[in-house]
């Protein structure tokens, strides 16, 4: 069964960035709830950005340093994703998991990532969903010795875009 | 207990109790908007105008992370994502939207939103996507326009 589509481009402004830090020392959770997603059906080209400030952490500290620190907000305020969910198939109604690869930029670093990512279709809206893990080091993110105990080397991030058709 | 294991009792009682008091202090959960000094008064519609415009300057003028109380009319209440978020719109029913991730305790305040309603939002201005993003908001004023 096929869909027809009504919509060339579906967007998500309530999309969901997770990341966690496990050590042995402490355990780091951050989520941003307000993350943009911008989807085109007919070439699968996706564009993610959000803003590094808006990411929430359990204690407050823990969010002045991620800011001020390490990714350094005010100068480099958004972190961005470019790229194309390969062979996707906008009209199949049923669930797709697919290989999006594309341009992941934060902290001024761009590196070219691969992720995998479940991509479920109801009616006009697509939830695109994944986890990948993003090595600290790679963003030139530096890390004081005195915490290097507390920050895990790599990070586990999840993302969740619930995308309805685009109005501009 | 000896005098000496006294005096080392009370000193780690009396260290831990600071550090509590400390952390307490330095790294509280939420942040009390109530009582945070509104740094910009502006309605959605100016403050969108601003985006619409994509006047780079003005733009830049609204600098981020300050407390803000926003004039506008609700577009929707939602639970995405398991958070309380209210979008304003401005005077137009199209987007760009301004998007107010609530404060937990907010709950029962905007559950009474419908769409439509006045209200007036206080909270932390986090930047421009394709909408205006606040966070730890706060409703300080709200009435129903049915």
């Amino acid at each position: 069964m096929c869909h027809q589509l009504t919509a060339q481009k579906v967007i998500a402004r309530q999309g969901q960035v997770a990341f966690f830090s496990y050590t042995s020392v402490e355990n780091i959770k951050a989520e941003n709830n307000q993350v943009l997603s911008i989807m085109d059906l007919q070439t699968g080209e996706i564009a993610v950005s959000m803003l590094m400030n808006a990411f929430i952490f359990e204690k407050a500290l823990m969010r002045e340093h991620f800011n001020e620190s390490y990714v350094e907000s005010d100068i480099y305020p958004k972190a961005t994703f470019e790229g194309m969910i390969m062979d996707f198939e906008a009209r199949n109604p049923q669930e797709q998991t697919k290989i999006v690869k594309g341009n992941f930029s934060m902290h001024g670093v761009t590196k070219e990532i691969e992720v995998k990512a479940k991509i479920e279709h109801k009616d006009e809206n697509y939830i695109i969903s994944g986890t990948f893990d993003a090595v600290v080091k790679d963003y030139e993110i530096k890390i004081p010795p005195l915490l290097a105990g507390n920050i895990a080397k790599t990070v586990s991030v999840d993302f969740r875009f619930e995308c309805l058709p685009y109005e501009d | 207990m000896s005098t000496r294991a006294k005096i080392i009792f009370g000193a780690a009682l009396l260290g831990a109790v600071l550090v509590v008091a400390l952390s307490k202090k330095l790294m509280p959960r939420e942040v009390d908007m109530l009582n945070s000094k509104t740094e910009v008064e502006i309605t959605a519609q100016n403050l969108l105008s601003v985006l619409g415009e994509k006047n780079r300057e003005a733009i830049d003028n609204l600098k981020s992370d300050r407390v803000f109380e926003v004039t506008g009319w609700v577009k929707e209440t939602n639970l995405m994502n398991g958070r309380i978020t209210v979008l304003l719109k401005g005077n137009d029913d199209i987007p760009p939207y301004i998007i107010c991730d609530m404060m937990a305790h907010q709950k029962n305040e905007v559950a009474h939103l419908k769409p439509n309603d006045s209200v007036k939002i206080k909270g932390i201005f986090k930047g421009f996507l394709k909408d205006a993003v606040f966070l730890d908001c706060i409703i300080t004023f709200s009435q129903a326009n049915d």
